[in-house]
């Protein structure tokens, strides 16, 4: 009677045990299959340089760069300094950032970058990037209101 | 036994069971695991390429529709489309050569393509048919109707071999599609207009973020006042959205004078012209109709001369001015009803269609027309008279001819303006020379020649050589004054004087002066204080007349101390014409019309200097609304409108009217005269007289060529045509000269303008 109980019990632990392991699975699964990318738990380069494509993307995407940089179809005074709060307060405390925005200009038919802002826009010094762990870059082409092409190119370093 | 047995086949059939999950699960967690690897692994590859491609057909997208809110904007200012498409082009290259430069160090080979692709098929909406649109050549604009499109279309294809991605291409079209509804038009509580307009976008999404700061809506003021712009941009008090793009405009008119308003809520509120630009800053523009049908009548001619052969030259030059109004030889149309005010569209758009053959004729052909620039008042010609670069706004005159042939008494026309953005002005038909002081304008039928920079010649006595028909003939439009020389005089002592400005569109001509300088030629001298006149030459492509507009203002008590003064007349003949073979071309016959409707006919003297009708003389006096010169295949004719016949009869001296219709032989047989005078040069005891200042002196005239004919059967009457030393120079009883002049002159009478018959829009 004792050995049946036991058997018994050992067949609901092993019972127990798959169970959490389905669940457990089931439950990884779902988290893994509907999670974001996300910054702070990124763990690769490739991620990061995701991430910084899809950061710029979306400032297009909700037309910032036009919003930021241009007032009335001419450039904004001291924009790289919107530039830079907007920066900083969207992406996350532990990465530096470094964009520069290039004005693509014509000129007797050729195309060539003009750098725009007239001040860095960036939260970290040299040495910042130097010592980060990962640092990564992305570049995307971003035409006005006016008409104006620009190439804006984000670096990102991961902070520590 | 048997228990125990089944018991023992009971555990191994759990633990079995148990297996066999713990394997599925395995197999699940694997398989899972394997997934998400690779999804994994094609997120986060190395190679961005994926984000970079993606990146560019977003900004591909982004770009078009910067371009086209750039080319819609700059259609709207300029009304024409080459700037816009260069602009739009320019854009585009500069847009392709930047992502190139950018995308180069990537290893990517980006290549666009200019699309064509169907906008629209063929379709009927509100009764009017719409052919099918197009997008091609980048952009297009179809703008104007009730259902309006601005678009724009080109496919980009990347190919980046690094990031294995080959031959990916990506079609865009952008677009902002605006339907204003016309059956929705109606007033609105109070003193306010309601309509809907359905707006969408490429895919047919509809727009929904529209607020009153993205519309504009004119109205026609029916109150404005000669030289203010009849549409007004009315006031958009609410701009509701009903969901799918709908929107309600509640619109308010406004009015110069809002008291007389009554007939824009009873007729011209259904004429709507709504902008629209969305908040990506493309524009695109709609109008509640899409052309006005004339049916316009001749009165002068056909129930005269019904059917004739000869009826070929009856052509009119009809002005149609923004609110609606018609005119003919600077007279308006009469017309009981309301007629649709003129749209705004860039003049290019608009094409002028008629019948031929009456208003049953089902098919219009296009007529010559062009648009015009006025002063606002449209008194006068703008510099940029021919300017087509605009829109039909303050001041624009819509200029159309209609020819009415033998049998036709009406005619149908349409106003209509084209859709597509990418309409061409009408081509030029007239032409003009310059050449040292003259400027010569080919009509098609005849030359006339301007002295356009008057100078002290034996020139200017003649103000304008008409060349046509095979012949020539001088029109002198005003002088006064005798200038008494060595035995003799010269006719007239005085002209006005100062440049003439002529500027042509593409089926009208206009030479116009505005001055105060009165020139004496026989002393050389200018005059600065006795006159400012105000003159207008029109010459029409293709009719046989010129049409001569003057008004001037006497500035002072100006004496004459031989007193005469000619608004208007001919001279035919030259040296070279009194020798053979010049001799055999110049005119033989003149014919006048007298004050019964009678006409008098008669020859001029080849060997002596004859005053054949002169109030020294006979009865000049009498005389009407026209006189010809002419020979078998030329006539030179003047006709004359109401407005003359009353300025000859305006001046008088000790009483009596001094007008004549003078007509005679020069001294040196060479020239042939023919002129209305107001006041005719005195023989005996010629009287001086002194001008009344401030009085005017406004008359309309029209000189006229045709085929000419021949007199027959003289006999001798020196009261109607004096033959003086010459006997062959006799009057003659009929003539077959007479048949045009007597058919056309009509036309250049108030009394027997056109009219319109009927007005209707679609």
């Amino acid at each position: 009677m004792r050995n049946k109980n036991r058997r018994k019990g050992q067949m609901r632990v092993i019972e127990a045990v798959l169970a959490a392991t389905v669940l457990a699975v089931s439950m990884l699964a779902a988290l893994k299959l509907t999670s974001s990318v996300n910054p702070y738990a990124s763990e690769t380069r490739d991620e990061l340089t995701r991430y910084c494509y899809d950061f710029l993307l979306s400032l297009a995407d909700k037309e910032s760069f036009d919003k930021i940089i241009f007032y009335n179809s001419a450039l904004k005074a001291h924009w790289e300094q919107t530039m830079t709060v907007t920066l900083t307060s969207l992406l996350p405390t532990d990465l530096f950032y470094n964009m520069t925005v290039f004005n693509m200009t014509s000129k007797n038919g050729i195309v060539s970058e003009v750098v725009l802002n007239n001040s860095t826009i960036t939260d970290a010094s040299p040495a910042d990037f130097l010592a980060g762990s990962e640092v990564v870059a992305a570049d995307i082409i971003y035409t006005s209101r006016n008409a104006w092409v620009l190439k804006i190119h984000l670096e990102l370093a991961r902070g520590g | 036994m048997n228990l125990r047995i089944w018991r023992r086949g009971k555990k191994r059939a759990q633990i079995i069971l148990t297996m066999a999950i713990a394997m599925v699960l395995v197999v699940l967690t694997a398989a899972t695991l394997v997934y998400l690897t690779e999804t994994q692994h094609m997120a986060f590859s190395e190679n961005p390429s994926r984000d970079i491609i993606l990146g560019i057909d977003s900004d591909f997208g982004r770009a078009l529709e910067r371009i086209l809110a750039q080319a819609t904007t700059k259609y709207n200012t300029t009304a024409e489309i080459n700037t816009p498409r260069i602009l739009a082009n320019q854009l585009f290259t500069y847009w392709i050569m930047s992502a190139q430069e950018v995308y180069a160090k990537s290893g990517l080979d980006i290549r666009t393509n200019l699309t064509s692709s169907l906008l629209q098929p063929s379709k009927s909406l509100y009764g009017y048919n719409y052919s099918a649109r197009m997008l091609y050549n980048l952009t297009k604009l179809y703008w104007y109707y009730p259902q309006s499109i601005s678009a724009i279309g080109a496919s980009i294809s990347i190919n980046s071999v690094q990031g294995g991605y080959v031959g990916w291409q990506s079609p865009h079209t952008v677009l902002l599609n605006l339907t204003l509804c016309v059956p929705s038009i109606r007033k609105g509580s109070g003193n306010d207009l309601l309509f809907n307009a359905i707006v969408s976008k490429e895919n047919n999404q509809p727009v929904t973020d529209l607020t009153q700061k993205n519309v504009a809506v004119y109205l026609y003021d029916p109150t404005v006042g000669v030289g203010t712009y009849c549409w007004k941009r009315g006031n958009v008090t609410q701009l509701i959205y009903n969901g799918g793009g709908n929107y309600t405009c509640d619109v308010v008119p406004q009015f110069s004078n809002p008291s007389q308003a009554s007939s824009f809520w009873s007729y011209y509120c259904q004429f709507v012209l709504l902008i629209v630009q969305d908040n990506r800053g493309i524009i695109v523009e709609s109008y509640s109709y899409t052309h006005i049908d004339y049916t316009i009548q001749e009165n002068a001619i056909e129930s005269f001369f019904p059917s004739n052969s000869l009826k070929k030259w009856e052509t009119y030059v009809f002005d149609l001015l923004p609110n609606g109004t018609m005119y003919w030889y600077e007279r308006k149309l009469s017309y009981s009803g309301f007629a649709p005010p003129v749209p705004l569209p860039p003049v290019k758009q608009f094409r002028v269609t008629a019948t031929r053959l009456g208003p049953q004729d089902p098919n219009f052909v296009q007529v010559p027309y062009q648009a015009e620039v006025w002063s606002n008042n449209y008194l006068w010609p703008s510099p940029n008279f021919a300017e087509w670069r605009k829109r039909f706004e303050n001041g624009s005159k819509l200029v159309f001819e209609v020819n009415y042939p033998p049998g036709v008494k009406q005619q149908k026309v349409r106003i209509s303006w084209l859709d597509d953005g990418d309409t061409c002005p009408p081509v030029y038909k007239i032409n003009i020379t310059q050449s040292g002081p003259f400027a010569s304008i080919n009509n098609g039928v005849y030359n006339l020649t301007l002295y356009a920079r008057p100078g002290y010649s034996t020139w200017v006595d003649y103000s304008i050589s008409l060349i046509g028909f095979g012949y020539h003939t001088e029109y002198n439009l005003l002088g006064f004054d005798v200038y008494p020389m060595g035995g003799g005089y010269w006719f007239p002592d005085k002209l006005p004087g100062g440049n003439w400005t002529v500027l042509t569109g593409p089926i009208r001509c206009v030479a116009f002066r505005k001055s105060n300088v009165i020139m004496e030629p026989p002393t050389g001298k200018n005059y600065y204080d006795e006159m400012q006149h105000q003159m207008i030459l029109y010459i029409p492509y293709n009719v046989t007349y010129f049409l001569y507009d003057m008004n001037a203002t006497w500035l002072n008590s100006v004496r004459m101390n031989l007193a005469y003064m000619t608004p208007f007349g001919m001279i035919a003949g030259q040296q070279a014409d009194y020798s053979l073979p010049g001799r055999n071309l110049r005119v033989r016959w003149g014919s006048l019309l007298v004050s019964n409707g009678a006409t008098v006919n008669g020859t001029f003297s080849n060997s002596s200097n004859v005053m054949h009708r002169d109030r020294n003389y006979n009865n000049a006096q009498n005389y009407s609304y026209w006189a010809s010169m002419y020979r078998a295949g030329y006539a030179a004719s003047m006709f004359a409108s109401e407005d003359l016949i009353n300025e000859l009869a305006s001046y008088t001296i000790g009483g009596t009217k001094m007008d004549q219709l003078w007509v005679w032989t020069t001294a040196d047989y060479e020239r042939r005269v023919m002129e209305y005078d107001s006041i005719y040069w005195k023989m005996s005891g010629t009287p001086s007289y002194n001008t009344n200042p401030n009085q005017k002196i406004v008359f309309r005239a029209a000189g006229f060529l045709s085929s000419g004919g021949t007199a027959q059967t003289s006999y001798t009457n020196d009261n109607i045509w004096r033959k003086g030393g010459d006997s062959s120079a006799a009057p003659m009883k009929t003539s077959t000269g007479i048949a045009e002049p007597s058919m056309y002159y009509r036309m250049f009478l108030n009394s027997f303008a056109p009219t319109l018959s009927a007005v209707s829009f679609g």
